[in-house]
């Protein structure tokens, strides 16, 4: 049975062959060479010249033509493929190697060939194939290489400790800071055996998504047991294919920074204590008034002296300043309890803004200053712990009194407004603002304005620390009317 | 009967001393606030003016300088005070009677505004006529 091509080609002439094979290699960019080893003549055709940009009639046809072409550093590694396959040791020769082009360039050459016959004694009588000119793809590869070696010198000097992972959590690349941080970071190693700090899984996986994670915080103890922190984050990388092909994890140790950190909360609740000490010497002075003069008054009632009408009203006296008391007491509580109780805590905007009422209305309005809380923020729970938005907004609201002292009519707003995921806490004054010139300074620690004695200076610069601590904002409403300190803070957190 | 002028911006305190100093047949006339304790004054003549130092808006000392130098009340006054200390001397000096400071026992604070208002050509009580 014959085939349709087999008929097709039965028809062909061997002149019509010639033409079409010499079209096809045309098309495929192949010069064709045809080596006698004997005598080394080799018959190169057209496209063979052309691509070293030499004419056919004036090349001459001997191995020479080849071998004096090709880059000296590249010559050995072509003879060894040669005598290989010449030795049997390969179905067919095959080889890259830089020939000189007539124009002076170096190109690429992609060299293909097999031994088509033998003579008696078995040696090789020809040995023929072809040159496809690879300079493009070469350069392509160079280019590749360049922009590796780059991302990884990229990588290396980075000035954070980070590390290149692939899909599996494989080591690709590490910095010299992580090494110097972690330890050896050796190509593919696992994750798990180049980081011994906590980074979970679910940033991997979310990562594994296309998600980075954002910077975080995390506590862990090191080799000896000693407490420590570091900032890490986990983004992916992407391939060619937009396909998530690893993750670029950073893992920093901020110790330092956070021990600082915790030194300036501590100091800022020391600060808060010592403020509350001394309103607490004034709040327990009267209660203390009155508790010492009404008992004599009992006394009084008890021998019979007085009517139980005054002794009535001298037993109700007695139980409005206890309950005054409590209410002062309750509030210092919160505000020495633990830093670590705070945690990941979250507040309910309702209790805070109770709590904070309860702290300063007093104080406030026993100034003859109106005072008010407005809040469209509902149950709505936002990230801190009580004590530490509380200490905010007091901090803010003393500021305020100082503020409003020689204002006629003054008047303190504290504000909740609801807005997306964050909720502003405003605390607006009668005041007429900040000076500009004061502006800069404004929350640098030991900042003041206020006569030597009556403020420590580190009021705003320790409630920034604590706004940014949990991941808020604390800045002035430069255009507002009355002076606005604005306090954002992130919602979040359960109930708890 | 002697009639004396108290004011505190506490109305806890203010309310028992008054409470206290009527019991012993004193009348007494409350006021929380300078501004409306000086109101009292252009109205009314006291034996004593017995008054808060640490006040919102016009304070214990704006107030008896603004008594003595409009001449409402030449009759002894009596600061009280939570926070005397170094301001004591001060306070005397301003040509006050008496600093009394909180807390203070029920009996010291009756013996110092007796022995005060007992002074015979000082317990006026009666309406100012000017």
């Amino acid at each position: 049975m014959t085939t349709q091509l087999e008929r097709f080609l039965d028809a062909l002439t061997p002149e019509d062959l010639v033409s079409r094979l010499t079209l096809a290699l045309d098309g495929a960019g192949l010069g064709i060479w045809d080596w006698d080893p004997r005598d080394n003549t080799v018959h190169f055709d057209r496209n063979w010249c052309e691509m070293l940009g030499l004419e056919l009639d004036e090349t001459e046809q001997r191995l020479d033509t080849w071998e004096s072409r090709v880059h000296p550093d590249d010559l050995p590694s072509c003879y060894q493929d040669i005598q290989a396959h010449m030795e049997g040791r390969t179905d067919r020769y095959e080889n890259v190697h830089r020939m000189k082009h007539a124009n002076g360039n170096w190109v690429y050459i992609l060299d293909r060939g097999r031994i088509a016959a033998r003579d008696a004694d078995g040696q090789p009588a020809r040995f023929t194939g072809t040159h496809l000119d690879v300079t493009a793809t070469e350069r392509a590869k160079r280019v590749l290489e360049d922009e590796e070696r780059r991302l990884r010198a990229m990588v290396v000097n980075l000035p954070v400790p980070v590390v290149l992972l692939d899909r599996k959590r494989r080591c690709l690349a590490a910095s010299q800071r992580w090494v110097a941080e972690h330890g050896p970071a050796e190509p593919n190693a696992p994750f798990e055996t180049i980081c011994q700090r906590p980074v979970p899984d679910s940033a991997f996986e979310a990562a594994a998504q296309g998600t980075s994670s954002g910077d975080d915080e995390a506590h862990y103890e090191d080799t000896e047991g000693a407490e420590r922190w570091h900032r890490w984050s986990v983004a992916p990388w992407l391939s060619v294919d937009d396909d998530v092909a690893g993750t670029i994890v950073l893992s920093e140790d901020v110790t330092p920074l956070v021990r600082r950190r915790l030194a300036v909360e501590n100091e800022s609740r020391l600060a808060a204590l010592g403020y509350m000490a001394s309103a607490v010497g004034h709040e327990v002075n009267t209660p203390l008034q009155v508790i010492l003069v009404e008992s004599e008054e009992l006394a009084d009632a008890l021998n019979g002296e007085v009517d139980l009408e005054i002794a009535r009203e001298t037993a109700d006296s007695i139980r409005q300043t206890a309950d005054r008391m409590a209410k002062v007491v309750g509030a210092m509580r919160a505000l020495s309890r633990a830093p670590s109780d705070r945690e990941d805590a979250s507040t309910s905007v309702p209790e805070l803004l109770d709590y904070v009422g309860a702290l300063v209305s007093n104080r406030v309005e026993s100034r003859g200053i109106r005072f008010t809380i407005e809040s469209n923020a509902g149950d709505q729970r936002v990230r801190g712990s009580l004590p530490e938005l509380g200490q905010v907004l007091t901090n803010l609201i003393n500021n305020a009194l100082d503020a409003v002292a020689d204002v006629d009519n003054a008047w303190i707003q504290l504000v909740a407004r609801a807005d997306g995921d964050e909720v502003h806490l405003l605390c607006v004054d009668a005041g007429a603002g900040v000076a500009p010139e004061h502006l800069p300074r404004l929350m640098q620690p030991f900042f003041t304005t206020k006569p030597v004695g009556q403020g420590t200076g580190l009021g705003l610069s320790i409630s920034r620390a604590v706004a940014q601590r949990i991941g808020g904002r604390l800045s002035l409403d430069a255009d507002a009317e009355h002076t606005t300190f604005r306090f954002t803070v992130p919602v979040g957190g359960a109930a708890r | 009967m002697t009639r004396v002028l108290m004011v505190d911006d506490e109305p806890l305190v203010l309310r028992m001393f008054a409470r206290v100093l009527r019991r012993r047949d004193i009348e007494v006339d409350i006021a929380e606030r300078g501004k409306a304790a000086l109101e009292l004054l252009h109205k009314q003549t006291y034996a004593l003016v017995i008054s808060d130092v640490r006040m919102p808006g016009m304070d214990g000392l704006e107030l008896f300088a603004e008594v003595r130098s409009a001449g409402l009340h030449d009759g002894p006054f009596i600061f009280l005070t939570g926070h005397a200390g170094e301001r004591r001397d001060e306070l005397r000096a301003l040509g006050a009677e008496a600093v009394i400071d909180k807390p203070v026992s029920r009996d010291v604070f009756v013996s110092t505004v007796m022995g005060l208002i007992g002074t015979p050509d000082m317990a006026a009580g009666s309406n100012r006529t000017d």
